[in-house]
């Protein structure tokens, strides 16, 4: 941990409010970000933004210094994201029961374009971008995450293995799934245009 | 089918030297076969051009940045999912004790007052077996 962040830790240890707000100021951006872009909605993400520093807030006695004090905001961040996907996986599970009264098909890694309900949130940008924002809806939750923190985010490996838990060898062979998954979509995706 | 396998194979083996290539794990003998391969290779060169703009169109997806009210909503759920106790103005005054504190000082206060006050004494206790000497208006006369 670097001195600055040292001497945050503490004051945020203290329940200095500047402190707080300093610290909001520097990371809602990229926890908003990164949450966004797991969750695919706007609203969903400040709310679960709003959560994460709250958690910041309640925790930080708990936090030791011995990562640094970004990949414990990224680590709370995509806990938090994590579990609003299962959450709204599960809701997603029980609206189509309620409709279909038919057995459970989807599991917690459903695609995310099952909830997704506001297509008029996106914005409007390339061609290509349009359908890597689509294709990454299609990933599973974990090698949604990777992705996003290796290609979006632009954090090492180490990082990534502290944040999701995992050891370096996996999200390297994930990371490279992701990213082969996401290829073979771009590629379908033009090839229905072709047909 | 087998040799729709060995294609699977094949292009899988390709995604992986491409993935290589990208995160710098190539040897310099390796990388340098590369690039000696995408200058003259048309084919090798499109499909990795193809898995080069998925990686290059995630990195070129923009940044959306939280809304400009996030640090005062952030500020005034915390105070008041606080209930005004969190920050340092009012955190030392306003702070919940845990009831183990109040349960342990309230022991310690017991046993200090019991030793200060004194230990209720034996020779005043023995006294009470002694019947006391009842004056009757008879005895008085």
């Amino acid at each position: 941990m670097n001195p600055d962040d040292r001497k945050l830790v503490r004051r945020l240890k203290r329940r200095d409010e500047d402190a707080f707000t300093e610290l909001v100021k520097t990371y809602q951006h990229k926890v908003f970000n990164v949450i966004y872009r797991i969750l695919g909605s706007k609203a969903e993400a400040e709310e679960v933004s709003q959560e994460v520093f709250i958690a910041i807030f309640k925790y930080i006695d708990s936090f030791r210094g011995e990562a640094k004090l970004s990949t414990w905001i990224y680590r709370i961040a995509i806990n938090h994201a994590r579990n609003r996907v299962k959450y709204l996986s599960r809701r997603s599970q029980r609206a189509h029961q309620d409709i279909d009264d038919g057995p459970e098909t989807a599991n917690e890694d459903a695609p995310l374009s099952a909830y997704i309900a506001s297509p008029h949130e996106e914005i409007v940008g390339t061609e290509l971008e349009d359908i890597i924002r689509d294709g990454l809806k299609t990933l599973n939750e974990i090698h949604r995450t990777i992705v996003i923190l290796r290609d979006i985010e632009g954090l090492s490996y180490v990082e990534i293995s502290k944040i999701v838990e995992l050891p370096e060898g996996t999200v390297k062979s994930r990371l490279f799934r992701a990213r082969v998954a996401l290829k073979e979509y771009v590629e379908s995706r033009y090839t229905e245009k072709v047909v | 089918m087998n040799e729709a396998n060995n294609i699977e194979k094949e292009m899988t083996a390709q995604d992986l030297l491409f993935n290589d290539f990208l995160e710098g794990d190539l040897s310099p003998e390796e990388h340098a076969k590369f690039e000696e391969r995408l200058e003259n290779d048309e084919v090798f060169k499109r499909e990795y051009e193809q898995f080069f703009s998925v990686v290059g169109g995630l990195r070129a997806l923009p940044f959306t940045f939280a809304p400009d009210d996030f640090v005062n909503t952030v500020q005034s759920r915390i105070r008041t999912r606080s209930r005004g106790r969190f920050f340092a103005d009012n955190y030392l005054l306003t702070s919940r004790i845990p009831y183990e504190v109040v349960g342990l000082v309230m022991i310690l206060v017991m046993i200090s007052s019991y030793f200060m006050m004194g230990v209720p004494h034996d020779a005043k206790i023995k006294d009470l077996n002694k019947l006391p000497k009842l004056q009757t208006p008879t005895q008085k006369l």
